[in-house]
């Protein structure tokens, strides 16, 4: 009887489907034993009163090399972020974009805005592409292209840059963990105050905001080379959540489904390769 | 059975004597006939608790908290939804119709593995019996949404593993009725049934059998990882163990998108069946209508993103859905082309099969187009979440599918039970059902487009007048519906009897005595022409 045969086919791929989930499961189950951890120096330790060294080179978003002494010679907001970043980097920006275009200060005569990658393999023409992003935020009347310039630089130099701001980051397999902060610096390059990213605010335009007051105070005592310290508030981080293991779950979901469509692929060409053979079999 | 086949020609498939006797000869029983009866009988049950409780939410919304609180009314319209998708308009066509009407379409004298579909309808019962269990067992029923969404569903304190373990099982008896449906297809057609000479139901009833057997999986797999987060602790989807959320919705509408599909195309094909009888003219495109089907089937495996256009994508994967989601309107568009212009210069009647296929194009249209409102993304963000795409989806599957459910009804109710309903309260039925139906949902348009959002238990006072609307249609809605069904329960017991072609109509099914007798054929058709 062929019907016996038929069963027994159906029975088999039933069988396979099901040894292939459960498979997936004990195997997924094992990927999620061990959580992912972050050791190691990460976060800000406060450097308020030093100064950033004078001799650090980077490039601007036309590829041209500038120096920080170049650089600093008005109260400066500094942000350090990674420019392929899909996570606070680009809502911090943008909150701080929103916050500068309420500020009473002019761009460029009272202050300039720095974003620096700490990513080394950012190159101007992605930086050129983030600037294009916030730059129109501002509409101040003295706003110009260079208002806010977008830095990138070589390992070493961010190094320094990092290590003197006291930034501390790691790399991660799809992204960094790093704090989330503005750093204020006075016209000659000291460090004069911090401020945190603390609040994250769920599904509004602007999740990360500042406040245009705190800024203007905080650029005002910079001018005036005053440090600011204290006020230790909670800090956010950016981070990738990107849990350990997860691609070999997706590799299982994968390879469930790939054997289920080779499975089902081979169905359909067993029915129509033995079509004929069957046709008025039954009566 | 052999020696039965002799007077065949008299007894009908409800007349057989079989090895049981009672409920027991429907329950055991392998005849793909009885089979698709009980999953009719099943199916229209279901239905009616499901529209009881769509009449009480759509009650509680005129006045929030006169009948009861906020997560009672979060458990009944989860309820709502987990009858109406997984116990009524996913299993909904292929089962019944399908079931019925598929061996005979295509000059067969069951489907391919008789037993195997009987095991589908065991399947059913079990599973809607274990989605009945969680809503009575101790705890609360499952109050998540019928979409099951993590990291809730793994937290709340309902009765989630037992209904989401009820529709897994639900999942298997679909899988297999497509693999049924498909082999059955492939191999029992009659002596000249070639591909393109079958009817456009059996066509639809093709794709949507691949559909289901390979989008089924997916839901399965994904509901038994929140069964294992549920009662191991496993954090697939949990983001305070490392899981991801998002990677649950992904899963879901892998399937849930699709799973629209197992739901309409088969009520395409009743459509594409009906308006050519109706207008007494051969199916315009018949290859087209038919390819479409497949068009749908296979680009629709390609679109579920959209339903996650807010959920955190990257804009190159929302751009990308969004267009091919564009692309499911062109097959979907040449069905509708087609079914109007085979009415085009045909000598209409407007029996009632014709009046409830006209209102599935209708309303199935503008379930589409605004299908496209949604699909495009700028539109999407600010229309996410909302009743607009409550009343988006109950016109594709209200409109769409149940819909074509009153139209195969009406249309093969003399073929499957031997009796004519009444021609007028059918019509009188109708005209109230889709009056009342537009009531309840167009409203909802409305109420969506000016940011009510969907789920919500109260709602600020501005929103009144929509939601008064919408109720007050809804009890319209009931008042056609009653008469619909009264008017198909009385036929059974008092109707006149039924001729075997009361429509004129062309397929195989026309051609054998109503009710059809136990193997349906007496001597195996052999076809020479297309039908449909």
């Amino acid at each position: 009887m062929n019907t016996s045969r038929r069963i027994n086919i159906i029975v088999l791929s039933a069988t396979s489907f099901i040894s292939i989930l459960l498979l997936s499961f004990s195997l997924a189950t094992s990927a999620w034993a061990d959580e992912d951890n972050i050791t190691g120096s990460l976060g800000i330790r406060e450097m308020t009163g030093r100064y950033v060294p004078l001799d650090l080179t980077f490039q601007d978003e036309t590829g041209k090399e500038v120096t920080s002494r170049d650089i600093f010679n008005k109260p400066t907001i500094l942000t350090l972020v990674y420019y392929s970043c899909d996570h606070i980097c680009p809502q911090m920006l943008e909150g701080l974009g929103v916050a500068l275009d309420k500020l009473e200060l002019a761009p460029k005569r009272d202050y300039d805005v720095l974003t620096v990658s700490f990513d080394e393999r950012d190159t101007p023409e992605i930086a050129e592409r983030v600037k294009r992003n916030y730059i129109g935020l501002i509409h101040h009347k003295m706003a110009s292209e260079d208002s806010w310039r977008f830095l990138t630089a070589n390992r070493d130099n961010i190094k320094m840059l990092t290590d003197a701001v006291g930034f501390h980051f790691q790399r991660h397999m799809h992204g960094f963990v790093h704090p989330a902060v503005l750093i204020i610096l006075s016209p000659h390059g000291k460090i004069t105050r911090y401020i945190y990213a603390s609040k994250y605010a769920y599904g509004v335009a602007y999740p990360v905001t500042f406040s245009p007051f705190e800024l203007k105070t905080a650029l005002t005592d910079a001018s005036q080379e005053k440090v600011f310290t204290g006020r230790a508030s909670a800090l956010l981080y950016c981070f990738p959540h990107e849990p350990k293991k997860q691609e070999t779950f997706f590799s299982i979901l994968s390879m469930a489904g790939t054997s289920m469509l080779f499975l089902l692929a081979a169905f359909f060409i067993y029915l129509v390769t033995t079509s004929k053979r069957f046709r008025g079999d039954r009566k | 059975m052999t020696e039965e086949r002799g007077n065949s020609k008299e007894i009908s498939f409800y007349e057989e004597k079989g090895r049981y006797k009672g409920v027991l000869a429907w329950l055991m029983s392998t005849d793909h006939k009885r089979i698709g009866i009980q999953y009719l009988g099943a199916l229209l049950s279901f239905f009616a608790v499901g529209v009881s409780l769509g009449m009480i939410i759509r009650l509680s919304l005129v006045s929030p908290g006169w009948l009861f609180g906020a997560q009672t009314y979060d458990e009944i319209f989860t309820t709502h939804g987990i009858i109406m998708i997984f116990l009524f308009i996913i299993p909904g066509i292929p089962v019944a119709f399908g079931n019925f009407f598929l061996p005979i379409m295509i000059g067969a004298r069951d489907v391919a593995f008789p037993r195997l579909n009987r095991f589908t309808w065991w399947l059913y019962l079990a599973g809607a019996a274990i989605v009945a269990l969680s809503l009575f067992i101790h705890g609360e029923p499952p109050d998540t949404g019928w979409t099951f969404y993590a990291p809730y569903s793994i937290r709340t304190q309902a009765n989630i593993a037992l209904a989401v373990f009820g529709v897994f099982i639900l999942g298997f008896s679909s899988i297999l009725t497509g693999l049924n449906f498909v082999t059955t297809i492939h191999r029992l057609r009659a002596p000249g049934m070639t591909w393109f000479r079958i009817p456009v139901f059996v066509w639809t009833l093709y794709a949507t059998g691949w559909v289901q057997m390979l989008a089924t999986p997916v839901l399965a797999i994904t509901l038994v990882f929140i069964i294992l987060g549920r009662v191991f602790g496993v954090g697939f989807f949990d983001p305070s163990k490392g899981g991801d959320p998002i990677l649950y919705e992904h899963l879901f509408w892998t399937y849930s998108h699709p799973a629209v599909y197992i739901m309409v195309l088969p009520a395409m094909g009743i459509i594409s069946q009906i308006v050519p009888v109706f207008s007494r003219e051969k199916l315009f495109g018949y290859k087209a209508v038919a390819l479409s089907a497949l068009g749908i089937a296979i680009v629709g495996y390609f679109v579920w993103g959209h339903h996650m256009f807010t959920s955190g994508m990257s804009d190159t994967a929302r751009v990308i859905f969004s267009f091919i989601t564009f692309l499911v309107a062109v097959p979907s568009g040449v069905k509708i082309f087609n079914w109007v212009a085979t009415m085009y210069k045909g000598s209409i009647t407007v029996n009632s099969p014709l009046l409830f296929a006209l209102s599935f194009i209708f309303l199935f249209s503008i379930g589409g187009l605004t299908g496209l409102v949604i699909g495009s993304l700028a539109p999407n963000l600010h229309l996410h979440g909302t009743y607009f795409i409550v009343a988006h989806f109950h016109y594709v599957m209200f409109g769409g599918a149940g819909m074509a459910i009153l139209a195969g009804l009406h249309y093969w109710f003399p073929k499957m039970f031997g009796k004519m309903y009444k021609e007028r309260p059918a019509k009188i039925g109708w005209l109230i059902l889709f009056i009342g139906f537009n009531l309840l949902y167009f409203s909802m348009f409305v109420l969506g487009y000016n940011g009510m959002p969907r789920r919500y238990f109260d709602y600020p006072p501005q929103y009144f007048t929509g939601h008064l609307v919408s109720t007050i249609g809804s009890w319209i809605l009931a008042v056609g519906l009653l008469i619909i069904f009264g008017n198909l329960i009385r036929a059974l017991f008092t109707g006149e009897k039924a001729p075997a072609n009361p429509w004129g109509g062309r397929t195989l099914e026309w051609k054998i005595a109503s009710p059809p007798p136990p193997e349906n054929f007496k001597e195996i058709p052999v076809i020479k022409e297309t039908l449909s």
